[in-house]
């Protein structure tokens, strides 16, 4: 009896279950206060190397290169940052709403595209009329981004009215489909887009009301400016997810009839996360072409849907931080594999058939993800030790009453 | 549309590339919709599976038979062996993976799942097998002539012995689906699944193989469409979601609706191209006359809007059951 009722408070398991509770609760504070000091974490890294070098450690600096191979570059943070965005924007539907979107990488895409061919084609000697060049050069990337914000909304609100009122796996073929539409547009109006090359020759990547030049020149300043976009916007999603709409996304999710019934409008909730989802996305999208300053034509294409998915999967798609952790592994291993296991086994450049394959194998074995698995092993341990007391108690409580009786008699 | 710049022949030439397609289409649509109908997996993994039965038959029989019987008979055996590596394949594919997911949380979603990761793992894979550039695939000689010709109008043997091959195939599945006792059983499972189970039927061996079914007309539809393209690991892609355009506009659930719907999409796609030709000047916003090579581009994207027309107007499709996904 006295086993059941632990004295030790700090058992593994309940160390595991504390981190868990305080990852769940302080977890965005955290990795937002990691990730604020992340550039200068690797650029000491980057200097100690020369400084190594410089006063004859010649051998301590290789070795700290080679360790460096194994450390995620800035730029790389950067991408990581972008996808935790995308992959919280998507969670909106995937984890809260419970619907399943394949055509992510329409907004994605139309998000990137839209600040690409503002940037590539608002300059003299085009189209572009006389005042839209000259605010243009004044605000470039402000009016951008905010174009593009627009122009995702609207995208988002279009193919929600379309396919928000599917269910299920049909809703995920109707989205996949409608995405493709904006990868062979993409393709077909080569003379705007630049068709399967990409979009390249992007201009004017600065803020014009700081006077900030952000883009390929400056990693840092990149991260900072990214790092900013995607805290606002992703503590707005953890806001709207914890306000009473939040709750009715979820209430759809468990039961539509039951929603329904209780009077919530349910096509209007699931178009509204839609629209939600996909004008973030398109955030997102913008902020992936800022770094490269080119537009590739792989971010409309449906294997970036497939990555969000997995990513989304990954970490856990019905936690919160889920995106992070699955964006963090994701884009580490796929660097990785690329960079330094390529170099020992020319397997390893073949990244989508081991994207395809893990992913393949998550949704077997692992289907709530990283952290939906402690959260799982979290609640079923809490859940056991809440039974113990209860059993502890009446037990207790039991043996009371037989004394009890036993004194009577 | 055949006035103005644009030949009569040109005009059958048209139609008879529509109706090539538009078989292919009908052949995979129907493979995914027996799926969708039984499993409710949407097997997102089609394409691929078609790209992999093309390189299994050009393996068969570039690699393999060619050097011996002759590039006719090496052919012959790619066609015949094809569908059964693929029926074999499928089946296999079910037991070992997808059948780890019935019964779960979610066993719709996962299974929608597992394809879309099998329609990224397999091209890549191709490529670790097969090499990354495409295969050349070329028309067996005993096909190299045209059964009509006058002018523009050529219609090729090959092309012709696709639709008629289809033709069949889709005359087989229907007897198949509505006159056997497999097809009977198929049938009712699609309606419910649990009273087939309680009236004893192995449920689970129907599934194998109609999964395998379904995947064994994925890859022969791969290894007949060889010939007129090449074989590229990408070649799945652009089909997949033509076939998803088909099923909708078609409607699930119904054997009719994908048959015509591939039939009408293909003729869609194949006749966009002839717009640009006719007497009729159609001009953009900025002035310019769109010309005859936007309306050759304009075909892909004019199947996306007919879909999203039709799910607007009658969203379970022309010929679709109603409620079929609900």
């Amino acid at each position: 009896m006295d086993a059941a009722a632990p004295k030790n408070r700090f058992t593994p398991r309940e160390f595991w279950a504390w981190i868990s509770e305080v990852f769940d609760n302080y977890g965005i504070l955290i990795l937002a206060g990691l990730l604020l000091v992340y550039p200068f974490f690797f650029s000491a890294l980057n200097d100690s190397i020369i400084w190594l070098e410089d006063n004859d450690w010649e051998a301590t600096a290789e070795v700290v290169a080679e360790v460096r191979g194994f450390v995620p570059s800035t730029p790389l943070m950067i991408q990581i940052l972008i996808y935790t965005l995308f992959g919280v924007a998507f969670n909106i539907l995937l984890g809260n709403t419970g619907m399943l979107s394949l055509g992510h990488c329409a907004f994605f895409g139309v998000g990137g595209y839209t600040v690409g061919i503002m940037h590539a084609w608002i300059k003299p000697g085009t189209y572009a009329p006389d005042w839209m060049v000259n605010a243009f050069k004044v605000l470039p990337l402000e009016i951008s981004l905010i174009t593009c914000i627009i122009v995702s909304t609207f995208v988002a609100w279009l193919i929600g009215t379309i396919c928000s009122t599917k269910r299920g796996v049909y809703f995920a073929m109707v989205t996949l489909s409608i995405s493709m539409i904006f990868y062979y547009s993409a393709q077909t109006f080569d003379d705007l887009t630049g068709g399967t090359d990409g979009l390249g020759g992007l201009e004017n990547m600065r803020l014009g009301s700081i006077g900030l030049r952000v883009g390929i020149m400056d990693a840092n300043i990149t991260y900072y400016f990214v790092y900013i976009l995607s805290v606002v916007f992703i503590a707005a999603i953890w806001q709207v997810l914890r306000s009473p709409f939040g709750h009715v996304l979820r209430a759809v999710r468990e039961n539509e009839n039951r929603a329904r019934i209780c009077g919530y409008n349910v096509a209007k909730v699931r178009l509204m996360a839609f629209t939600m989802s996909g004008a973030v996305s398109g955030v997102a999208g913008a902020l992936a072409i800022i770094y490269g300053e080119t537009v590739p034509i792989e971010n409309i294409h449906f294997i970036t849907s497939g990555q969000i998915v997995i990513i989304t999967l990954f970490g856990g798609a019905g936690t919160f931080l889920g995106p992070a952790v699955g964006s963090f592994i994701y884009w580490y291993l796929r660097q990785l594999m690329s960079v330094e296991f390529v170099k020992y086994l020319a397997i390893f450049q073949y990244w989508e058939a081991w994207v395809g394959g893990i992913f393949v194998l998550i949704v077997l074995f692992v289907p709530s993800g990283i952290l939906g698995t402690i959260r799982n092993m979290t609640l079923e341990y809490r859940e056991k030790k809440l039974l113990n007391r209860k059993a502890v108690a009446e037990a207790l409580a039991k043996n009371a009453d037989d004394e009890t009786a036993a004194d009577t008699e | 549309m055949a006035a103005g710049g644009v030949e009569f022949s040109e005009f059958v030439q048209h139609l008879f590339l529509g109706l090539v397609q538009g078989s292919f289409w009908v052949l995979l649509a129907l493979g995914l919709s027996i799926i969708f109908g039984l499993m409710g997996i949407i097997n997102f993994g089609h394409g691929a599976f078609y790209m992999l039965g093309a390189y299994v038959g050009f393996t068969v029989s570039d690699l393999i038979f060619s050097p011996f019987l002759g590039p006719n008979a090496g052919f012959i055996v790619a066609l015949a062996s094809v569908p059964i590596v693929m029926f074999a394949l499928g089946m296999v594919f079910e037991r070992y993976v997808i059948s780890r997911i019935y019964n779960t949380e979610n066993e719709r979603f996962s299974g929608v799942l597992i394809m879309f990761g099998m329609s990224i793992f397999l091209p890549d894979f191709v490529r670790l097998l097969w090499g990354r550039p495409g295969k050349p695939f070329n028309i067996p000689p005993m096909f190299q002539f045209s059964l009509f010709k006058t002018g523009t109008l050529d219609i090729t043997a090959y092309r012709s012995f696709t639709i008629i091959t289809a033709a069949i195939l889709v005359a087989l599945l229907w007897v198949l689906i509505y006159k056997t006792n497999l097809g009977m059983m198929i049938r009712a499972g699609t309606n419910n699944n649990t009273m087939v189970k309680v009236l004893g039927i192995n449920v689970s061996r129907i599934w194998r193989l109609t999964f395998g079914l379904g995947i064994a007309l994925a890859g022969f539809s791969g290894v007949m469409i060889a010939p007129l393209f090449a074989v590229d690991a990408t070649m799945g892609e652009l089909i997949l979601v033509q076939t998803f355009i088909v099923v909708v506009v078609g409607g699930m659930g119904s054997f009719i609706g994908p048959v015509i719907g591939g039939l009408i999409l293909g003729q869609l796609w194949a006749l966009t191209p002839l717009v640009g030709r006719t007497q009729y000047v159609v001009q953009n916003w900025t002035g310019t006359v769109i010309g005859p090579d936007f309306w050759e581009k304009a075909s892909d994207i004019l199947l996306f809007i007919v879909m999203a027309v039709i799910l607007l107007l009658r969203p379970r499709g022309l010929f679709g059951q109603e409620g079929a996904f609900d």
